[in-house]
């Protein structure tokens, strides 16, 4: 996880201050590609999801409060939701089409065709938008367990059960038994 | 802790004890190193935790990303943001702000310039003026010779 920024940086951003906001651009940006990347499984979605956030940070910067949340915990939050428009917005255009988009390949459809990160990369997309995210910010951004709840707005207990269902679905679809 | 919450912790949060709960680490890790069904469940879990590593996130170009991201926040700016900004560049130089300050101090010598200037008669006034001290002279003459 991304080392907080110092709290005179932040503070000289939300100021208005140009020179702060590149401090804090530099220090976020690439953990949120990497974030945008796995959630969304395509560079150019991640980086319309990272441009979106960060000129929000920019445009919202003054009702941030470092008391109640990490700037790199509001950054993500603002990602997810992104995200989660983008993903139901993608949703309901193939509702309209032919592609079935509940139903869950089986392990040989992934491994047989594709590189195992390929398999993996498309194993999450069958996750919903809430699971895929839990899961990522979890597993692979290292994020403490409170802030992953506040991200997604759910209690601990919740967040419990929506990864313990992910891992279960990415189970079946990956490990042969 | 027990093997029931055990098992839960490891489907959710997977075999690396550094995703476990914080509060719940120190007794879960405890708790496998006594319990070989503890144990089984954890090497069963890592399998899945192996393959979830093996997903790559293909490099993108974060230059130009921020530099999209900066100019896109530019253009977001109100044009006071913007005027400020232009006063005050990143380079902290005075010499703008200096000019800018000097503006009123020349407009104020221009104005003025106009005003003294505008004093001067132009050639119609100055031969109308003359026009008039001869007539009064004239007027006069006229009543002396009387």
């Amino acid at each position: 996880m991304v080392e907080e920024l110092e709290a005179h940086v932040i503070s000289r951003m939300q100021s208005g201050d140009h020179v702060a906001y590149r401090q804090v651009l530099d220090h976020h940006l690439a953990q949120l590609m990497a974030y945008a990347t796995r959630l969304t499984g395509s560079v150019p979605d991640a980086e319309d999801i990272v441009q979106e956030t960060f000129v929000r940070l920019w445009t919202n910067r003054q009702r941030y409060d470092p008391s109640k949340a990490r700037l790199s915990t509001w950054l993500h939050r603002i990602a997810h939701n992104q995200f989660v428009d983008s993903y139901r917005r993608t949703r309901d255009r193939k509702a309209d089409g032919d592609e079935d988009s509940s139903v869950v390949h089986g392990p040989d459809a992934f491994l047989e065709s594709a590189t195992q990160g390929q398999a993996v990369s498309q194993a999450l997309m069958q996750l919903d938008e809430r699971q895929r995210s839990a899961l990522v910010l979890v597993h692979y951004q290292g994020m403490p367990h409170k802030d992953v709840a506040d991200i997604l707005d759910v209690s601990v207990d919740a967040l419990e059960s929506m990864l313990r269902r992910s891992r279960k679905k990415l189970k079946d679809i990956l490990v042969k038994p | 802790m027990n093997l029931q919450r055990f098992t839960e912790i490891l489907e959710a949060y997977g075999g690396d004890p550094n995703h476990w709960p914080e509060d719940e680490r120190e007794s879960a890790l405890a708790f496998k190193s006594t319990n070989p069904q503890a144990m089984a469940l954890v090497e069963e879990t890592i399998a899945l935790d192996q393959l979830l590593e093996s997903l790559v996130v293909p490099e993108s170009d974060h230059a130009k990303l921020a530099r999209e991201i900066q100019l896109q926040v530019a253009n977001t700016s109100s044009p006071v943001d913007k005027f400020i900004r232009w006063l005050f560049p990143e380079r902290r130089s005075l010499l703008r702000p200096a000019a800018v300050a000097c503006l009123p101090v020349i407009l104020g010598i221009m104005i003025g310039y106009q005003e003294s200037s505008s004093d001067e008669l132009s050639l119609e006034e100055e031969l109308a003026l003359l026009a008039v001290t001869y007539q009064v002279d004239d007027f006069e003459g006229v009543n002396n010779e009387q």
